[in-house]
């Protein structure tokens, strides 16, 4: 082989080993991540604020104050003051008493039915393909949007037809509505959770309305804020997305001792690590070698376990946790 | 039917990703290199230069095993397509049904006439306008084919015939061909491919000089290198421009989709792509600096070297330098606002735009002066015979003219608020300025005063499109964001017209120049590196910018009408896309080795031949 080929791929191979560190630093400097656990949401101004910054994508066109940095669309810091001015001016234009959280409900639902000076008329319908927020989400994002300068209050808001209708069909284009192929039995499903001398006893490690043990997460709502795909996912491969809060890790003390669990605690004084059976082992901080987090779930993949029969009867029962 | 499989338990996408990446980059070459072969065989005719048509027969030569790798990529990408994600090529087929088959039929047209064009190339030494016949039927196909492609994955981003109450597919096969992305996505990619065939070709013949052991081997290879890289830095100077349009449509097509590209999830991936170009410009420049070392003559512009080489290291630092730096809560409370104060200027379109023209001026400004190197007196203007100059000079002012006044004209009859007018009205201003200004060029050339000419449109052009508009285009941003498009064109027709003219004065000016010999073969082999450099780097932006493309649809199949349900609908970090674009371009080139190694067994066979 000639000289020359070797030079041209030991220089590549520099090249190549640049760009992926270029990614690694940019990655870190962007703080993105790939696949994550997602922040538990509800119709709070806590979730309004999650889905505003991530999955909603106003941020990439809205700031808050000195908070992001979108410029397409007005900055919303104290939009919920302006909101009372913009609904008495909307009043005397003729629309009928509407209020600042109605006129910021309007911004959402027919955001060209006003728009602000200075900008265009170009604001998506996030209730419709492709953002396709759901009801609960929009109304989170109001209640985000009305602590901006006001108080929050959820009894307010009432949703216009177009939004609160989301998701019972249409939106979400060719795909339709997931369902299960095969009708479980809930009842059995929850004798199966329950059942500790089982090969399944979810019990184990999870709470059901107070039920259970705490390794693993509550799942007393889990259908409520959890899709179907995400259920399925999570027993069948429960590695994929780890839930925020019980992420596995591995401790090396300096004597060279590996304690694997659930990280529950880490501060300056010690770190706390659970596993799978719930106890807890506390490790001062300075016998702490080193502290990796794992990929692996604590839970077992059920995947090539459960019974096809066992599976449907268990999710029929998840979800009906709502 | 499942919606989705896996192979082997793989993560699906990541499989399809890597086969769709080289199967792309494979029929990138196969694009690119007949295009470069078929231009350097006709200016061969027209010159009667051997040398072209020699090069054009090697590079044919490469062709005929990197076609096979083609086919071969792209056997495999539609077999991993219709067995991982079956629902989706469901959709796909029903979609484009009879479009398929008609890409397959050019697929066969296309092999036909790259054997015939290569096979025929000795038989048809006496007919060359049957060959160059083949050869432009040849790149029909291929240009036809890139389209039918592009229309599969440009609906994907803007579907097109799509019933937006139920998601159905109403239209026909036309209309989802003619989606909203498809031109502007075949403009960009097409002149991507030139950049990236002369880049190849441009590698290739590094690696061939690296190893050379008579003069006259160094002196072809270094030759076909500096032909590679003209052709690539040729094509790549109107490339950001393709690009900014293809990024502007995917904005009109979508804000969502536009929004996350400049401002969310993939903002980052340009500050990436800024690094990799800007690296991509200097290696240019590099290459062609060094190139004057086999000029005699060209001591009289090696000094200015340094300046431009400063101009473009400022240029490649503001272009990377991010808006948004992740600040903690101590930081932006030490610096008292959300933004750091270079970053809060530097970080915004108004001043990338601006470096970014500046580059371009810099880089045109650099291969002016390599093309000046070997030249010395020269005849004035009013004393050469010939209308060829008249006519080059008036086509290039008729053609420049048009895109400036004319621009100028529509920006002033644009409908937007009456408080924008008056912001747009100085734009148009800066165009008829620009305008005057290639008048004036045009007539001191004619005046025997070329040089002053271009000076003159260099001036003007620095002055207003980098300087005047750089600064305006903060006004635009706090006063008049909508402008702010209008404002980017313009940069952008001023530039191109500069180096229209510029380029056409420069050839109407040196045409009867005394010459110097250029020593070919005499560069250091530093200056191969910078050649495999180039295509590195090409190689990785595109993989970059595929990402981005294919990313902005985030978690949809199509956009907005079949969403991703799939466990991998996530859009993977910047990180993750570094190793898989590494992988792919390790595999890229250690088939591309295998190819030019299969192609030098025909040359072995030749040579052993002839002894």
């Amino acid at each position: 082989m000639q000289k020359s080929f070797w030079y041209m791929a030991l220089f590549i191979g520099i090249l190549l080993c640049g760009f992926i560190y270029l990614g690694s630093i940019i990655t870190k400097l962007s703080g993105e991540k790939g696949k994550t656990t997602e922040v538990a949401t509800g119709v709070t101004p806590e979730g309004g604020e999650s889905i505003f910054w991530g999955k909603g994508q106003c941020h990439t066109c809205h700031s808050i104050g000195s908070t992001g940095s979108g410029i397409r669309g007005p900055n919303l810091g104290d939009v919920a003051a302006r909101a009372v001015s913009r609904a008495e001016e909307r009043n005397a234009a003729g629309a009928s008493g509407m209020t600042a959280t109605g006129y910021l409900i309007e911004s959402i639902a027919q955001p060209n039915n006003y728009v602000v000076k200075g900008f265009k008329a170009e604001m998506p319908y996030v209730y419709k393909a492709p953002i396709a927020l759901s009801a609960d989400e929009v109304k989170a994002v109001i209640a985000y949007l009305q602590t901006q300068g006001s108080e929050f209050d959820i009894a307010q808001i009432v949703l216009p037809p177009e939004i609160a209708d989301t998701g019972k069909g249409g939106d979400e284009g060719a795909v339709a509505e997931w369902k299960p192929y095969v009708e479980g039995d809930a009842a059995v499903g929850e004798s199966l959770f329950f059942d500790l001398k089982g090969d399944i006893a979810c019990a184990k490690c999870h709470t059901v309305n107070g039920v259970g043990a705490k390794v693993g997460p509550d799942l007393s709502t889990v259908a409520a804020t959890r899709s179907a795909e995400y259920i399925i996912e999570s027993i069948l491969e429960p590695s994929v997305v780890i839930a925020s809060g019980f992420e596995p890790v591995k401790v090396k003390t300096k004597k060279g001792k590996i304690i694997t669990g659930i990280l529950k605690e880490d501060n300056d004084e010690h770190v706390l690590v659970m596993n799978s059976a719930g106890e807890v082992t506390e490790i001062p901080k300075g016998d702490v070698k080193k502290l990796k987090q794992l990929k692996m779930s604590v839970m077992p993949p059920f995947g090539n376990v459960i019974k096809m029969e066992d599976f449907h009867n268990l999710l029929a029962y998840l979800l009906t946790l709502k | 039917m499942e919606a989705y499989n896996t192979f082997f338990g793989l993560d699906s996408r990541i499989v399809v990703w890597i086969i769709a990446q080289i199967h792309l980059l494979f029929a990138a070459f196969v694009l690119a290199v007949p295009v470069f072969a078929l231009s350097v065989e006709a200016i061969g005719v027209k010159s009667g230069d051997k040398r072209m048509d020699d090069l054009a027969h090697e590079l044919t030569k490469l062709l005929s095993s990197a076609f096979s790798m083609t086919a071969a990529t792209g056997g495999i990408l539609g077999f991993s397509l219709f067995c991982l994600y079956p629902e989706f090529m469901r959709y796909m087929t029903n979609v484009f049904n009879e479009g398929m088959f008609i890409y397959a039929l050019c697929f066969i047209g296309e092999g036909f006439c790259l054997y015939f064009y290569y096979y025929s190339w000795d038989r048809t030494q006496n007919n060359k306008a049957l060959h160059i016949g083949i050869g432009g039927l040849l790149n029909l196909f291929g240009v036809t084919l890139m389209m039918i492609g592009n229309s599969w994955t440009s609906f994907m981003m803007s579907p097109s015939g799509i019933d937006q109450e139920t998601g159905e597919f109403v239209g026909t096969v036309w209309e989802a061909t003619t989606n909203f992305l498809w031109q502007p996505l075949n403009i960009h990619r097409f002149i991507a491919n030139i950049v990236f065939g002369g880049f190849i070709v441009g590698a290739y013949a590094a690696v061939k000089f690296m190893g050379c052991k008579t003069k006259e081997e160094k002196a072809h290879y270094d030759w076909m290198g500096y032909i590679g890289n003209f052709v690539g830095i040729g094509a790549m100077i109107p490339l950001p421009f393709a690009g900014y349009f293809l990024g502007r449509e995917v904005y009109s097509a979508s804000p969502v989709m536009g929004n996350i590209m400049m401002g969310g999830r993939f903002s980052w991936t340009f500050i990436v792509q800024a690094i990799l170009i800007g690296i991509l410009f200097l290696g240019a420049n590099y290459y062609l600096w060094a190139g004057m070392e086999r000029i005699k003559g060209s001591e009289r512009y090696t000094k200015y070297i340094k300046y431009l080489n400063g101009i473009i290291v400022f240029c490649f630092a503001v272009w990377l330098t991010p808006h948004n730096l992740p600040l903690t809560g101590e930081e932006r409370s030490l610096i008292g606002e959300q933004y750091h104060i270079i970053s809060k200027y530097f970080g915004v379109m108004a001043a990338k735009n601006a470096v970014v023209n500046l580059m371009i001026l810099t880089t045109f400004f650099s291969f002016l002066l390599y093309r000046r190197s070997n030249k010395f007196k020269t005849v004035p203007f009013t004393q050469q015979q010939g209308s060829g100059k008249f006519i080059a000079l008036f086509v290039a002012l008729a053609f420049t003219l048009f895109m400036t006044v004319g621009y100028g004209f529509s920006i002033l009859g644009a409908h937007v608020d009456v408080e924008v007018k008056p912001y747009l009205s100085f734009i148009s201003i800066c165009l008829f300025i620009q305008a005057v200004a290639l008048i004036g060029a045009v007539v001191l050339t004619i005046s025997n005063k070329g040089l002053i000419g271009q000076w003159l449109l260099f001036a003007s052009t620095a002055i207003m499109a980098v300087l005047i508009m750089g600064i305006y285009g903060f006004v635009l941003m706090k006063n008049a964001n909508m402008a702010l498009r209008f404002l980017s064109v313009t940069q952008v027709a001023m530039v191109i017209t500069c180096l229209i003219m510029n380029a056409v004065i420069d050839a109407v000016y040196y045409s009867k120049a005394e010459t110097s010999e250029i020593e070919w073969g005499k560069m250091h082999y530093r200056s191969q590196f910078a050649l495999i450099l180039l295509c590195v780097l090409m190689v990785m932006t595109m993989g970059l910018m595929g990402y981005v493309r294919s990313g902005l649809r985030e978690n949809w199949h199509i956009y907005a009408v079949l969403k991703d349900t799939s466990p991998w609908s996530f859009t993977p970090t910047l990180f993750n896309m570094t190793w898989v674009v590494g992988l792919v371009m390790v595999i890229f080139f250690a088939l591309t080795s295998m190819v030019f190694w299969l192609s030098s067994l025909t040359g072995k066979k030749d040579e052993a031949e002839a002894h």
